[in-house]
């Protein structure tokens, strides 16, 4: 017996030019938004996919992430796809899905209202889902019109100093934000030059509410008298103690809602907004 | 200029809020005069079609006009 060498010879084909196939793993929280989108029938692109993790790691690194109570991506072109919560991707309205009422167009740039009747509630109370003093609101619109139209919106009643929490992008070049303060307590800012954009409205710590349009402020004032709706936050409407008003006909794209940010987080948080709007196309 | 369908206010309080697919409701709104109207994308539409409300669909287009909006928080 010599040694046992082991002599056989293996033919096989070489192949050019065909890449081994690439799993991509997902952040995991952005993993269970694509399921919940995919759940109603909707499959994501990879353009898609990739461009909506990389605003939950972006936001996530910046913190403007974990400061969101609602966070609204509106990624996928259908009512089913624009509903969800990505902080909280569960259909309840206690994780503050919206809901959408009739006379909305959904396509993969956003979600369009009609502008005289249609609506959405997101289930978010300032009241009992925001901290009172400290909140912002943000808004992607991709529609420049101008008009008294309220982007996001709730009152306890007009008039005798009730509690409102509001964003109006573009009324004849102003921007009118209410952020948790009497109806009297808006802060004015001009210097709209469209009403396509990203609009956000902040308060953070200082009783000092300030507006920017794509990361710009537009100006400032300190409004002391803090006041919270008890009613839902209504979308492209007024929501006042359930009878609407104001209805906007501005398509968004995003729009987010959570507790106060600092300002390196809202200029991180334009940036990654910007990113993502160009990266689906669909940037203002 | 704003179309819709116009219908009476029973069929305007009993659809209220009630969802015609998983993700949306009905919502009718007053015009000038307080006739209620139902105004549809063509989303709405094409999902109504199959649901046991499409006889909506049938009621004529007509103009909406809109009430003289409440005074603003302004």
């Amino acid at each position: 017996m010599g040694n046992n060498i082991n002599t056989r010879k293996y033919l096989g084909r070489k192949i050019f030019g065909i890449a081994p196939p690439t799993i991509t793993v997902y952040d995991s929280d952005f993993q269970l938004v694509i399921d919940a989108i995919q759940s109603t029938g909707v499959t994501l692109t990879t353009t898609q996919k990739n461009a909506g993790n990389t605003l939950v790691v972006s936001t996530k690194n910046s913190g403007v992430w974990t400061n969101s109570v609602g966070f609204y991506g509106i990624l996928g072109g259908t009512a089913g796809a624009h509903k969800w919560n990505w902080k909280n991707p569960v259909d309840t309205n206690a994780a503050f899905r919206l809901s959408f009422s009739t006379g909305w167009t959904h396509t993969n740039n956003g979600a369009q209202p009609n502008g005289a009747s249609a609506y959405g509630n997101t289930f978010i109370i300032p009241g009992t889902n925001l901290l009172t003093a400290n909140t912002f609101l943000s808004f992607y619109s991709r529609t420049n019109n101008s008009g008294y139209t309220a982007e996001l919106g709730v009152v306890n009643g007009y008039g005798a100093g009730n509690p409102t929490c509001a964003l109006f992008c573009n009324s004849s070049t102003n921007m009118y934000t209410w952020i948790n303060r009497k109806d009297s307590e808006r802060l004015l800012t001009g210097g709209v030059t469209s009403g396509a954009g990203f609009f956000l409205a902040n308060c953070n710590n200082s009783n000092t509410v300030t507006n920017y349009r794509n990361g710009l402020s537009l100006g400032s004032n300190t409004f002391t008298n803090v006041v919270v709706p008890s009613y839902s936050l209504f979308l492209s409407a007024l929501n006042n103690t359930g009878s609407l008003s104001n209805y906007s006909n501005k398509e968004t794209a995003f729009f987010a809602i959570g507790n106060g940010l600092t300002g390196s987080q809202i200029t991180s948080f334009t940036t990654d907004i910007q990113t993502y709007q160009t990266a689906l196309g669909r940037q203002v | 200029m704003y179309y819709g369908r116009q219908v009476t206010n029973e069929t305007a309080e009993n659809l209220e809020a009630i969802f015609i697919d998983s993700d949306t409701f009905f919502h009718f709104v007053p015009d000038i005069n307080g006739n209620f109207y139902l105004m549809l994308s063509q989303q709405d539409e094409i999902d109504i079609l199959q649901t046991q409300y499409a006889y909506l669909l049938e009621i004529p287009l007509t103009e909406y006009i809109p009430p003289i909006q409440p005074k603003p928080p302004i």
